[in-house]
């Protein structure tokens, strides 16, 4: 597995797991990870969106159009039922992935 | 950190179009909240936007690159979405015509007898107009003749030596091959008559053929004297040897002499100008004719060389017809050549026919169309509710046109699938018509193939959008309020639409009725011409003897006179005859001079149509003797004076007082003086409608044939008399053989010239009455409709006291005014089409008033009868119930 297609995979994952809660726009995602992650993983914005198109071609997520808080027009996106076992999937496949390599890490 | 839920969701589904601005829209709001978003921590608005900026990386490549994959996107989704629609499309349309089983059953029919009538005629066009000729690059092959005086019906074939010199003169063609109809006894013991195709021996690589099996003629094997070798046609070969591969080498008998089978021809090779041929053999003609170059006998075809025009290779070939006539001024005064496309040569003469069948079926396609528009019509404005409700639920127009389309198409698809099961049946009953003597080679293995099949694809969606737009792009149309207020009643305009197929049907009726009618009419002229014999009760077949058995003249007489002496002993036998050639089937002609009359210039002199007979031959036809004598026992035998009898048209062409008895002639070649003995009327020689030319009868024993044919004169059964007659002939001469046997009245119905007649009469006649059934049919429903649409007013009538006779005449006048309507445009595109028919008629011009007036009577009848119903449906409205009914 190639580092870019861990990273596209992982952000793909990141962002389906900022969806769970609910639909969101683009923004709302991007604030949302880099807050959580303490400013650790700092992606550029348009990596991000590219994640929600690319996983919107794969109807992962789907969009609609809605007013914002302060009523502007955004574009919410809003995980799909595909999306939604793609997360489950993908979050067992990273605890697990990341656990091994955890342990190896720690017997070294 | 912004509230995340939206406070309100709206729809606006992405199309290729706005997906650049969503993007855009998408990355605004981003940018702009993001910089809000600093601004409010605290940051000024310059520093907040580059930030910003830097944050999302390069905005102009995300912009393209966003915008592309929702492009991506849309368009996968869209495909995926229509299949599903159309998907859904043929589910519904499906289950609207399950709904309405016999409305789906009338267009089916409808649609499987228009659209299968088309496809028969159309493998018939296939196979003789369009399909390739079966030979290598066609395109550049010619059939050559030659002409006298330039005059293209004075055209001939060539003579040999003409042939030769051609072939070494010419620059214009790769090479040149000659060919000509002809016919072999073949078998020694079973003895039958097969057709046969005699070429040079380059015949075939001329043409470019190659044989199946085998091979063709090599140089020299048409040479005089040369032993025979033969190549079967595939059809033979399959019948006669049942395909066996070990045939090449083999020997077999024709015309009592032994010829070597070296080849197969290939299944598809097939050469109309000879018919269906089952042996092919090198030209056979002696020394005698083929050095003579007054004797013309031989066609010709030839391949144009590689950039050489039709008309580079007519002026070479004129050019080479000059210096012959110089050099041969007695035979070759006057003469040119002419050179045509051998397609058009091949095909030229059926194609008008093939055409203007074509057009009728096309005709009753157009009819079938109108007829099933009528019917989605008027059940459109059955389904006005249904559909009004579908808009006013939000379906939009173009959607709902797509899904009454798919509902057409559907049912062009399926009428078109039971249009091919037509056309099977249809083709085969249409070959079976035309007899076997009139049958282009072509249509030998015709049937429903791949083009065929393809065509009626396409006519069929051809046909589904004729007949559905229309009505769909009515029944889409939005007027729901007014259809949900007021009900089904149907709009005046989609009546005048209605009405207007109707008046189409009518007219194009007409066309084909009349069509039909001058068929019809030109046969009766043809039937009823006088043929100077009785065709009833006349059974006629051919005599042959094996040559090689009777090479002496004497033996020959005696044999046949002893057959005709036998023939007419059989029990219910008037009278038998012996003649070479029968009425209506052509014959050599001979040219001659007439004592006491100047020598004429060589080819000029006085020419006539040559047959010989036995006595009792004119009495045994009821050919009348109007002067003189007929042939005796006395006559052909030894010592005795030449003698003669001539037709009406020889006597009149020949004497000035038309009195030919008495008179003498001598024949070509110096041969014997013939003395004029009697005169006959005129019988027909060649197609009846055709002009009888001089004709000169002599003692079949003064110029004895192996070859005869007998007339018997009987009431009886033509099957029972040929078996006797073949038990005769077998007895009295072992080999011998009879063909053919049938009634004259047989022959007569099958010579081209009424066959050319009767086709058509049979499929226009076919094609019109269906069509006429269609157009009654679309009378009958408009009126019935307008009467069911109507029940309110007719109610209110009643009510008010309205005569049974008035209603009656409200309803008959539509059908009638339509049926007028209909009839006047009939007429007017009949005198237009008329040009197209007329030189296929006979004794009768293609606008002939009468004809037309009879149909326009007999459709205009039809038409009103089939108002009758409705018309008594009208008057049986109940006042009440119709005001009740809305």
């Amino acid at each position: 597995m190639a580092d870019l297609d861990l990273l596209q995979g992982t952000l793909d994952t990141l962002v389906l797991k900022t969806l769970s809660w609910g639909p969101r726009h683009g923004y709302a995602v991007a604030q949302w990870i880099k807050a959580t992650s303490d400013g650790t993983i700092n992606v550029e914005d348009r990596a991000l969106y590219v994640a929600l198109h690319r996983l919107e071609e794969r109807r992962l997520v789907e969009s609609k159009w809605g007013l914002s808080e302060n009523n502007r027009k955004a574009k919410y996106y809003q995980l799909t039922a595909a999306g939604r076992g793609q997360l489950k999937q993908r979050s067992a496949d990273w605890t697990e992935y990341a656990n091994a390599v955890f342990k190896i890490l720690r017997i070294a | 950190m912004t509230d995340d839920t939206p406070k309100k969701l709206f729809h606006h589904e992405a199309t290729r179009r706005t997906v650049q601005r969503d993007v855009d829209d998408e990355m605004r709001f981003h940018l702009e909240q993001r910089i809000d978003d600093l601004v409010a921590r605290g940051m000024s608005a310059d520093d907040a936007r580059e930030l910003a900026v830097r944050e999302f990386g390069d905005v102009k490549a995300a912009r393209a690159e966003l915008a592309s994959m929702d492009r991506r996107r849309v368009r996968k989704f869209a495909a995926t979405e229509w299949i599903a629609s159309v998907g859904q499309d043929i589910k519904f349309a499906a289950r609207s015509l399950r709904k309405r089983p016999g409305f789906a059953a009338a267009v089916l029919l409808t649609l499987a007898l228009g659209i299968g009538a088309n496809a028969a005629i159309f493998s018939v066009v296939e196979a003789v107009l369009i399909k390739p000729l079966p030979f290598s690059r066609p395109d550049r092959l010619v059939h050559l003749w030659e002409v006298y005086q330039s005059r293209v019906d004075n055209r001939s074939e060539a003579s040999y030596p003409d042939y030769l010199d051609w072939r070494a003169r010419n620059r214009s063609f790769s090479d040149m091959a000659g060919y000509y109809a002809g016919a072999f006894v073949y078998g020694a013991e079973h003895p039958q008559i097969v057709r046969a195709g005699k070429t040079t021996a380059n015949f075939f690589d001329v043409l470019g053929v190659h044989a199946e099996l085998g091979r063709t003629f090599a140089e020299g094997e048409d040479a005089v004297g040369a032993p025979r070798r033969v190549l079967l046609g595939y059809g033979f070969w399959q019948r006669g040897f049942a395909g066996d591969r070990s045939v090449i080498g083999r020997t077999i008998t024709l015309d009592g002499t032994n010829a070597t089978i070296i080849g197969v021809l290939p299944k598809d090779f097939q050469f109309a100008r000879v018919g269906n041929v089952s042996i092919w053999a090198p030209i056979d003609r002696l020394d005698r004719s083929r050095q003579q170059r007054g004797m013309h006998w031989l066609n010709i075809v030839a391949r144009l060389k590689d950039g050489v025009t039709l008309r580079t290779a007519s002026l070479n070939m004129s050019a080479i017809m000059g210096q012959l006539a110089r050099e041969y001024p007695p035979t070759n005064n006057g003469r040119d050549a002419q050179v045509i496309a051998l397609r058009d040569q091949l095909i030229g003469s059926v194609r008008p026919l093939v055409v203007l069948l074509y057009g009728a079926v096309a005709v009753m396609l157009l009819v079938a169309c109108a007829n099933v528009a009528n019917l989605l019509l008027m059940r459109g404005a059955d389904r006005r509710r249904e559909v009004a409700v579908r808009i006013a639920l939000g379906a939009g127009r173009g959607r709902l046109v797509r899904q009454l389309m798919t509902e057409s198409l559907l049912l062009a698809v399926l009428g078109g699938a039971a249009g091919l099961v037509v056309a099977h049946y249809g083709i085969h009953t249409l070959v079976g018509v035309i007899p076997p003597g009139q049958r282009p080679p072509a249509l030998a293995d015709v049937g429903v193939n791949g083009p065929v099949a393809i065509y009626s694809c396409l006519i069929s969606v051809v046909a589904g959008v004729l007949f559905g737009l229309v009505p769909a792009l009515r029944e889409a149309r939005p007027q729901m309020a007014e259809v949900l207020k007021q009900g089904v009643r149907g709009s005046a305009r989609a009546g005048a639409v209605r009405d207007a197929l109707v008046v189409g049907e009518v007219a194009l009726t007409i066309v084909l009725m009349s069509g039909a009618a001058l068929f019809g009419r030109s046969l009766v002229k043809l039937m009823s011409i006088q043929l100077g014999f009785q065709a009833e009760h006349l059974t006629i077949a051919g005599v042959f003897l094996p040559d090689a058995n009777y090479v002496k003249p004497e033996l020959r007489v005696a044999t046949f006179d002893q057959i005709v002496s036998r023939a007419r002993a059989l029990p219910g036998v008037d009278a038998a005859g012996l003649v070479t050639k029968l009425p209506l089937d052509w014959g050599n002609s001979v040219g001659f001079d007439i004592v006491g009359q100047a020598p004429t210039e060589p080819g000029k002199e006085p020419t006539a149509s040559y047959r010989t007979s036995s006595p009792g031959y004119f009495s045994a036809l009821e050919i009348p003797l109007s002067h003189g004598r007929d042939f005796g026992a006395g006559d052909g035998v030894a010592n005795a004076p030449p003698a003669g009898i001539v037709n009406r048209a020889f006597a009149e062409a020949y004497f000035k007082n038309g009195n030919a008895i008495g008179q003498s002639v001598v024949m070509g070649g110096g041969r014997d003086t013939i003395h004029i003995v009697g005169q006959v009327g005129d019988v027909p020689i060649g197609n009846i409608d055709e002009h009888i030319p001089p004709t000169l009868y002599v003692p079949f024993a003064q110029d004895p044939e192996t070859y005869m044919s007998i007339a018997i004169r009987s009431q009886r059964d033509v099957g029972e008399l040929a078996r006797e007659l073949t038990r005769i002939v077998e007895e009295t001469a072992p080999g011998a053989g009879v063909v053919n046997p049938m009634a004259m009245d047989q022959l007569i119905t099958n010579s081209s010239s009424v066959f050319m007649r009767r086709f058509p009469l049979l499929l226009i006649g076919a094609f019109a009455a269906a069509t006429l059934v269609l157009a009654l049919i679309g009378v009958y429903g408009v009126v019935s409709y307008s009467v069911a649409q109507r029940t309110r007013e007719l109610g209110i009538r009643v009510a008010l006291g309205a005569q049974t006779r008035s209603l009656v005449m409200l309803v008959v006048r539509h059908g009638a005014w339509m049926a007028a309507a209909g009839v006047t445009i009939g007429i007017a595109s009949s005198l237009l089409l008329g040009r197209f028919v007329a030189g296929m008629l006979y004794g009768i011009g293609a606008r002939d008033p009468v004809t037309l007036a009879l149909v326009s009577i007999v459709l205009g009848v039809a038409a009103v009868s089939a108002t009758i119903v409705p018309a008594k449906r009208a008057t049986k409205v109940d006042p009440a119930v119709a005001l009740q009914a809305e």
